[in-house]
């Protein structure tokens, strides 16, 4: 008999793993807690300084739970920021409303879009943030005609005919392309292990990369693909391929720390490839075992530009740190959402929205930036070397410069 | 050999997360599936102790042992109120697990906590071809030493005798004279402090993460019923296979690596349904 209760628990154990329930996963706490302070400020912004030209609905569904947790709170500071700074002269009243994207089960998270859009009536959409998620909605945002803005990447094949995604700063399986391309032309590398998490973002970005690496002449010898929700890495530090010149990886934040002290623990020193937002927000835990290696970034806060030092500088003000990759694109898309609504004369439509945002000449915190017809961004990517600043902490170094990635030619 | 090495040291972490629990459901026939919650505190006590206030590390795992165990007091108190009732156990389990995680949640962010950073524990020892990170076997070294004075407390002394009295026949053991409730409240401090040290030990490679209250628990109740309930033997034995399983079916068949020790439950579930101890709890 107790045996069989305690298969009956394990049974429901891992339903709740599966759905999600874990770690008090629930949107209507988070979307209430959001919700509230976020819409207030942005209305009462705009509706004091100037009469109100347009109102809309933004619905921003990204990860507040779980490991993935971190992209929650980022991604609302740079909404808020944004709402902040253009709140007063945009015209544009917006209501934010959130919800909890489940990193380890879409089907709940597509629930949650419907609420969202269904209920609550968000007529456009920032997030989701994982591959597998935009996956899942997608289908659905494509029937209820509602523009999704992925502001961390997603497929190319969403937007365009593909769907009504906006796509920033880049497809991608075009994004990474750049690091790929350097190891090959610049550092020389000849052969290259990855490792990437199992779902579509992991194989398309990094697909991104060894595409054009494979194109340079290199060759990848050895692939692994890690299943979402593995947090113990010292199986896949142990496997690397001693023969790969580097290693060309990308995790999760937390993953990538991670796998990180394994790999140093067992003293590999086979040079590092890293890409996206790495290390966001454990980087400065890590720094001091990733001096020297290369990385891509799409976002830095050492960019030398007068919006992103304006960023930075405002970031500090407010909140005594650093802004990193997610906040800063959670700002610019907001931002960008607002700059189309304003051309668009208020109208929230796809082809509206596409029509309008076609070729505008955006100056963001990466710099120049555009978007394609079909809403896909082209914009800066960085190759960056992890180095330790004067006052001790650890930065991305800006060593060389891509310009316009992210959208097909 | 490599793989097999790694798959003692995931043992080595598994057998910390799953002794205390088999432990609470041998000795009391309790369902305390708030056991993975009791593991969370513990690492995140561990990380406040080691990172947030840069204690010695052995003094952040006595520290997440002592704060379990005092939350196993409160624990035993409530479990104490649904006795021989084991759906009003789950069902309070389940709602403990909400409330501890919410309130850990509330405490230290939802934001995981990366591997704790312990300096004189950095590296690995190279036995060959094989390289174990020094936190795996200090890990290690702390799973087979709380296993070891487990199996002597259970099977060597008067205590050990009358808690798997307990086990056997309750109410026997209470015509005897002997307090039986105190020995509980005893096993059940011990079993959550064990799950303490676990948490400070598994946030070595693991870090702390609101998520583990789940994930934890789900993996100790599959060990438990491997190893067959109340045998720290059999837990141990359980750990050990399912650890190294985990390594290989990783290594050699990564795409069923999910599913494979559950598949070694149904196995185990269908051929010896006392699991590997065969023993059966009250």
């Amino acid at each position: 008999m107790k045996v069989k209760v305690l298969v009956a628990a394990i049974g429901v154990l891992a339903v709740m793993v599966l759905v999600g329930c874990g770690g008090g996963e629930t949107s209507t706490t988070a979307s209430t807690a959001a919700s509230g302070s976020t819409e207030t400020t942005a209305a009462e912004t705009a509706t004091s300084a100037q009469p109100t030209k347009a109102s809309i609905t933004v619905g921003v569904l990204v990860p507040q739970t779980g490991f993935a947790a971190n992209y929650g709170p980022e991604a609302q500071q740079g909404i808020d920021m944004a709402l902040a700074e253009m709140g007063v002269d945009s015209g544009v009243e917006v209501k934010i409303i959130t919800a909890d994207e489940d990193v380890l089960d879409a089907s709940n998270t597509l629930e949650r879009l419907k609420k969202m859009v269904e209920t609550d009536g968000a007529q456009i959409v920032i997030g989701p943030v994982f591959g597998s998620s935009q996956q899942a909605v997608a289908p659905y945002l494509t029937q209820a005609k509602i523009p999704w803005f992925s502001f961390l990447g997603a497929s190319k094949d969403l937007a365009g005919s593909g769907g009504t995604a906006f796509v920033w700063p880049g497809a991608d399986q075009l994004t990474a392309g750049p690091l790929g391309d350097y190891a090959a032309k610049t550092l020389g590398y000849k052969k290259i292990a990855t490792l990437a998490p199992d779902y579509a973002y992991g194989h398309d970005s990094i697909t991104g990369a060894t595409d054009t690496f494979t194109a340079a002449g290199g060759k990848v010898i050895q692939q692994q693909w890690v299943p979402l929700g593995t947090t113990d890495m010292l199986q896949y530090a142990t496997k690397i391929d001693k023969n790969a010149d580097a290693l060309l990886m990308w995790l999760v934040p937390s993953d990538a720390a991670s796998f990180v002290k394994e790999y140093r623990n067992l003293g590999v020193k086979i040079p590092l490839l890293m890409f996206l937002g790495i290390f966001d927000p454990t980087f400065q835990e890590v720094g001091d075992l990733l001096v020297g290696e290369i990385g891509l970034n799409e976002y830095n806060p050492n960019l030398d530009n007068a919006r992103n030092t304006a960023f930075v500088q405002s970031y500090k003000a407010k909140y005594n740190a650093i802004p990193n990759q997610t906040t800063a694109f959670a700002y610019t898309v907001m931002e960008n959402i607002i700059q189309g609504v304003q051309k668009s004369g208020g109208k929230t439509s796809v082809e509206d929205l596409r029509a309008a945002m076609n070729g505008m000449a955006l100056d963001t915190v990466i710099g120049p930036a555009t978007y394609s017809p079909d809403g896909i961004a082209s914009s800066n990517r960085y190759i960056v070397k992890a180095a330790q600043a004067a006052d001790k902490t650890y930065i991305w170094d800006p060593i060389e410069t891509y310009e316009n990635v992210g959208a097909p030619k | 050999m490599q793989t097999f090495s790694n798959g003692i040291a995931v043992g080595a972490v598994l057998f910390l997360m799953a002794s205390g629990l088999s432990l609470l459901i041998g000795a009391m026939g309790v369902l305390d599936l708030a056991h993975g919650a009791v593991y969370m505190v513990g690492a995140y006590l561990g990380w406040t102790l080691a990172i947030g206030l840069g204690q010695p590390y052995p003094v952040a795992v006595i520290g997440a042992g002592v704060g379990a165990g005092l939350l196993g007091v409160v624990l035993e108190r409530l479990f104490r109120r649904v006795p021989g009732m084991p759906d009003e156990q789950i069902l309070l389990s389940f709602g403990l697990i909400y409330v501890i995680t919410n309130v850990v949640q509330w405490v230290w962010s939802p934001i995981a906590k990366s591997p704790f950073d312990v300096s004189w524990l950095e590296g690995s020892v190279h036995v060959a071809s094989v390289a174990i990170p020094n936190v795996r076997l200090a890990i290690a070294v702390v799973g087979f030493a709380v296993a070891l004075v487990l199996w002597y407390v259970q099977e060597r002394t008067r205590t050990g005798a009358i808690v798997r009295a307990g086990m056997d026949d309750a109410n026997m053991v209470r015509a005897l004279g002997i307090h039986l409730d105190w020995v509980v409240v005893g096993v059940f401090v011990l079993g959550s402090a064990v799950a303490g040290i676990a948490g400070a030990m598994g946030g070595l490679v693991l870090g702390a993460s609101s998520a583990q209250a789940i994930d934890v628990l789900l993996l100790a109740l599959v060990i438990v019923v491997v190893g067959g309930v109340g045998s720290v033997v059999g837990t141990f034995a359980a750990s050990m296979l399912i650890g190294v399983l985990d390594a290989f079916s990783r290594s050699l068949v990564p795409g069923m690596s999910s599913v494979a020790i559950y598949a070694l439950m149904a196995l185990v579930l269908v051929v010896r349904p006392t699991g590997l101890s065969g023993r059966l709890a009250r």
